[in-house]
């Protein structure tokens, strides 16, 4: 009821309207600093690495280092954001959809990667995995590698980006309550029906949304990685990792080049995102006018 | 199919939400669970339809032992307060639900689904709303599309959670007649849900006034207003100022 309330609020007209000073210069200040630190180094970013031409840049990605941690990144989103679909929505829908002992805890855990810096996610694996570590001995006997070696980016990036779909769905779906999902055990779906045609419908918006998320934060993760990567050139750099490198020999035009990669993704995640943003308010604003009722 | 509860409890971590309550819907009968917020009625309906577990006591539906069967085998019809209708699914799709999960060897085919869908879209006189969104009908519509979707699967009983509850008063008015209009024509066990007096005076077989998560009074709509058991029956159907009649 209380969604059909604010729903009925007229949009786009402020209940207090402040003096015009405040409020232009609060556009101005918020309006200034975007420009000075969101649009200038996206800016930079494109203009450094076209400063030399567009033959110079392309060259940057025909360098076969350049190539594999293009690869590489693609391979560990590839990996962790499908890992991440399914932790996130199996976790959001227990954590919704059921009550059981340790529930709180369980939500706190999910925020962990995001209170944990980085560089610390990266670390647990080294201690964990690494030659030295907990598991070191044993992996060492079975001669396999994950510390410095691919399987520690992928451990890193999904341990990193974990919460983003489960954080995305527990709210809606906790919103949208259990009822519609009682409504189709009663009409004779078992579970397996219930989640694949109703609660996975219902939520599709918000978890195309984590997805986007999850995958620009996979993509563009540096701290984590750079820990148990071992930054072996051609085999275990990322381009986040890779673009440091060439930065750090004075590489500029390449490592701008490779990093406008990370510049454009952050583009098209903002773009799809603010299209899903709009597609669930519309979704939004229907399912409080279902919960209203009025003739 | 008739139904029996007997000695049902069930208690909510310290709070009781239901204290040894007994009933029987016989065959056919319209069945009213009367009573303020929090006397339990809700609780009742939902251990009957199989959303809820009792912690004593047993349900019998048709004299066999129903009580742990899972809500799936129950072949209830459950109307929601709210209709829970299906927000991504056309009216058609909402109400062709129940056909559509069933398992591959007793599910009918789809030319069937689509006759069966218009014909429960006749019945609730909603004929051309196929195509329909929930968000795109009106309360009274809703609550229509949410009981075809409930007869689809051919329910042995049909249980109604404050079903007119979420409309206004002149569409509750239309509506509860037509309900009870249909539920003789398919003379189907129904127990409804309503705190409202007027409405289950006016529609119900018998009535199941209900106060603190025990039953006070259960009788015909004359015998409760004419002959209270308690003091509660009493103040409950009388003492508000909404009944200006005597029921029938």
């Amino acid at each position: 009821m209380n969604a059909g309330t604010i729903a009925t609020i007229p949009k786009g007209r402020p209940t207090v309207r402040d003096p015009k000073f405040f409020r232009w210069s609060a556009i101005l200040v918020t309006a200034a600093f975007l420009l000075l630190f969101l649009l200038m180094p996206l800016f930079t970013v494109f203009y450094e690495a076209l400063s030399q031409g567009l033959l110079t840049c392309a060259r940057a990605f025909q360098d076969p280092a350049g190539l594999a941690a293009i690869k590489l990144t693609l391979l560990v989103a590839a990996i962790s954001v499908p890992c991440n679909l399914v932790f996130g929505v199996a976790a959001a829908w227990a954590v919704a959809k059921f009550s059981f002992p340790g529930k709180s805890i369980l939500v706190s855990l999910i925020d962990l990667p995001f209170a944990v810096s980085p560089v610390i996610a990266g670390l647990i694996y080294v201690l964990i995995f690494g030659a030295r570590g907990w598991l070191g001995p044993v992996l060492e006997t079975y001669n396999i590698k994950i510390i410095f070696a691919v399987p520690g980016i992928v451990l890193a990036t999904i341990f990193v980006t974990f919460p983003f779909v489960a954080r995305e769905l527990i709210p809606l779906m906790q919103a949208q309550g259990t009822e519609e999902e009682e409504a189709a055990l009663s009409l004779g779906a078992n579970g397996w029906q219930t989640f694949w045609r109703v609660t996975l419908p219902n939520v599709r918006w918000g978890l195309l949304y984590g997805i986007i998320l999850c995958n620009a934060r996979a993509m563009g993760e540096f701290g984590a990685v750079s820990v148990v990567s071992g930054h072996i050139r051609g085999l275990t750099n990322t381009i986040p990792l890779h673009v440091e490198i060439l930065y750090n020999e004075y590489d500029f035009v390449a490592a701008f080049a490779i990093a406008s990669l990370l510049a454009l993704l952050a583009l098209a995640t903002l773009l799809i995102k603010s299209l899903v943003e709009w597609r669930m308010r519309v979704q939004e604003e229907r399912s409080s006018q279902s919960s209203v009722a009025f003739v | 199919m008739k139904i029996e509860a007997r000695n049902l409890t069930r208690t909510f971590h310290r709070y009781t939400a239901l204290d040894g309550v007994s009933l029987t819907a016989e065959e056919g009968e319209l069945l009213a669970l009367l009573g303020p917020s929090g006397s339990g009625k809700t609780t009742l309906l939902r251990l009957i339809a199989g959303l809820d577990y009792p912690d004593s006591g047993s349900i019998l539906f048709d004299g066999q032992e129903a009580t742990r069967l899972k809500i799936q085998k129950r072949r209830v019809g459950f109307v929601f307060q709210n209709y829970a209708l299906f927000r991504h699914m056309t009216v058609s799709q909402n109400v062709a639900f129940g056909l559509e999960v069933m398992p591959g060897r007793v599910r009918p085919p789809k030319p069937s689904i689509r006759e069966k869908v218009g014909e429960l879209l006749r019945l609730v006189q909603l004929p051309g709303y196929e195509n329909r969104f929930p968000h795109q009908l009106s309360g009274g519509q809703r609550q229509r599309v949410a009981l075809a979707r409930a007869l689809a699967i051919n329910p042995r009983i049909l249980l109604l959670d404050e079903p007119f509850g979420a409309l206004d008063a002149k569409v509750r008015k239309e509506l509860r007649s037509w309900v009870k209009q249909l539920q003789r024509e398919l003379t189907i066990t129904t127990l409804f849900v309503t705190h409202d007096q007027e409405e289950a005076l006016e529609i119900a077989d018998r009535v199941v006034v209900m106060n603190l998560a025990r039953i006070e009074q259960i009788g015909t709509p004359a015998e409760v207003y004419e002959d209270p058991a308690t003091p509660f029956v009493w103040e409950f159907l009388r003492g508000s100022p909404f009944i200006s009649h005597a029921p029938p």
